[in-house]
């Protein structure tokens, strides 16, 4: 924090660092939230250097895909049925987030 | 009848049903801006759902994709990898931008950002870059559809006559009913393409090849083998690099939730969970690249040699034998619905964004009230068409390089939106700071690959590191803004 005067005292509380969740947000939905941007991470490293050229290869062919292409699906199919998950502990309409 | 005539009546029904669609909704919006541009805060999950998936299928999509898969391989399942990585942040962006825009009367995404880091200068940068990508893009979009009609009655109507009749009608109903003639076209449009797109995936590899699994057999067995091994082939023919498509995948990625027609469509969303339903289920819109790209890998043995790639799948539809003629007009219908679906959205935003962010913001407060506004951007929605279609058709300028470009510029909005939700320190100092280094040092890039440290690394991804190292060093340097303003944003 900078330590010159300002005309509107309060900006001093501002925090310096990321507030990813609004204060008096439910722990669980923290926990499932981080959980979910972990898992998340995991799909966007699948897709990128160095993991996907471990699958990037023809063979073996999957439901007559190219194993290249069936990889690409595959993780398209893991990052919808995570966020449906999520989705699914976070109906409620009247959620702020 | 002759089959191009069959076909051309299919397209003409196609583009009647479209007009009928889009200019019905118009009469029930209010006259307001908030109705015009965000259909008075009120569309459902459905219509959402096909507004943006079908914003983002455009004749890029369909045209493109199997060109790419065609002539590029593997590397065209950088498409998929983006869109599936690309849409996830606007889960949680998202209904903060709807609740902020119910409560400040935000309509566009330069208003958030130009409101939360109180810059005017910031939302007519916006603005300027908005207009800069969209141009290009909806030159692409007429291109594609002047490109279809032509092909399909083999030289009969012209691409000019052919992408002025799809556009004028698109224009039509753009003016008339502003977002919502976007919304129920692209209702019908997107499940037309769907189902063209699925039928003729599946159905050309089981014409030519007996089916999918055997027509990537035969590909591997062939000399074209390599076609099929991520990264693919560049355009030019030698292999993709990997810090070419990881870097690629990326900044499409982080851009995708950015750009402005489909950032500004949270404002028309009824509630939160409307806008996150079509979050959740994007992917089942995404995944119809798939049997796209499938109808290009069904050319690459059975008709090679095809040099206009973004041709491919008129080309493949003129030869192939057994086609009904009226398939031959829906599938040319469903590419004209990629085409408007996608030209619809951008032209009615880029208007939009040019009056409510540039022109409102660069005259007096209070010269623009609300009816002036609407009058305005209809008029830039005429200007801007007129503009495109003048590129599209008469100009010999190329504008793929400048739509390439754009795609850098766009993801350089990402880490002012994502400050503006969750960083309380971000200031409009930084903000507007990092955003024009980010610019700068991507077109600097762009212009000059070979300063890049990382061969084929996308130009974005310096763009980005300057932008957020520039963006956190200012803020932190100058006063923290107004804390009830940043409240508002970080407790939305």
């Amino acid at each position: 924090m900078s330590a010159t005067p300002r005309s509107v005292l309060d900006r001093e509380s501002l925090p310096t660092g990321l507030v990813l969740f609004p204060p008096g947000t439910d722990p669980r939905k923290k926990r499932r939230r981080l959980l979910f941007a972990a898992f998340y991470l995991l799909v966007v490293a699948s897709v990128l250097w160095p993991v996907y050229p471990l699958f990037s290869g023809i063979r073996p062919m999957i439901l007559g895909l190219p194993l290249s292409l069936a990889w690409v699906v595959f993780a398209l199919l893991a990052g919808f049925a995570a966020l449906l998950a999520l989705y699914a502990t976070e109906v409620d309409p009247g959620e702020t987030g | 009848m002759e089959t191009w005539l069959v076909a051309l009546v299919v397209c003409g029904v196609y583009l009647a049903v479209t007009l009928a669609m889009g200019i019905l909704p118009g009469l029930k919006v209010s006259k307001s801006i908030a109705g015009y541009v965000a259909a008075d805060r009120a569309m459902g999950f459905v219509v959402l759902y096909f507004v943006l998936g079908a914003s983002i299928f455009s004749s890029f999509a369909f045209l493109g994709g199997p060109g790419w898969a065609y002539s590029r391989g593997a590397s065209a399942f950088y498409i998929i990898a983006y869109g599936t990585i690309g849409m996830v942040p606007f889960y949680f962006m998202g209904p903060r931008a709807r609740r902020l825009g119910q409560r400040f009367g935000f309509v566009t995404q330069a208003e958030l950002l130009s409101h939360r880091y109180d810059s005017r200068a910031l939302s007519v940068v916006l603005a300027a870059v908005s207009l800069v990508a969209f141009v290009p893009y909806l030159t692409l979009q007429m291109e594609g559809a002047g490109l279809i009609l032509n092909t399909i009655t083999e030289g009969r109507v012209s691409e000019a006559v052919g992408a002025a009749v799809t556009y004028g009608v698109v224009v039509v109903y753009v003016l008339t009913s502003g977002v919502l003639g976007v919304g129920w076209t692209n209702t019908f449009q997107g499940l037309f393409m769907m189902v063209i797109a699925w039928f003729l995936g599946l159905w050309l590899p089981a014409r030519l090849y007996g089916g999918v699994g055997e027509m990537f057999a035969a590909i591997a067995a062939s000399e074209k083998a390599a076609l099929l091994e991520a990264p693919g082939l560049t355009a030019s023919g030698e292999p993709w690099s990997w810090a070419g498509f990881s870097s690629a995948v990326l900044i499409s990625a982080i851009g995708f939730s950015m750009w402005p027609h489909l950032f500004m469509k949270a404002y028309a969303a009824k509630s939160d969970r409307a806008l996150r339903r079509t979050v959740v289920m994007y992917p089942t819109f995404q995944i119809f690249l798939v049997p796209i790209l499938l109808i290009g890998f069904a050319g690459v043995l059975a008709y090679p040699g095809v040099e206009k790639t973004d041709q491919i799948l008129p080309y493949v539809l003129t030869q192939i034998e057994g086609l009904s003629p009226i398939v031959i007009g829906l599938v040319c219908a469903g590419t004209l619905a990629a085409s408007m679906s996608s030209g619809d959205s951008i032209l009615h935003s880029a208007a939009s964004v040019g009056v409510c962010d540039g022109l409102a913001k660069a005259v007096p407060r209070g010269w623009l009230d609300d009816r002036k506004e609407r009058l305005w951007i209809r008029g830039l929605v005429v200007v801007l068409a007129a503009l495109a279609y003048y590129f599209a058709v008469a100009s010999e300028t190329s504008l793929v390089e400048l739509l390439l470009m754009s795609y850098g510029w766009i993801a350089q909005i990402f880490p002012l939106a994502f400050a503006a939700f969750y960083w309380p320190r971000a200031t409009g100092a930084g903000a507007l700071s990092g955003l024009l280094a980010g610019f700068a040092v991507n077109t600097l890039f762009r212009l000059w690959p070979a300063l890049s440290p990382i061969a084929g690394m996308h130009e974005g991804i310096w763009g980005l590191a300057a932008n957020v190292a520039v963006f956190v060093a200012v803020s932190l340097l100058t006063a923290p803004q107004a804390t009830e303003r940043v409240r508002s944003y970080v407790e939305a």
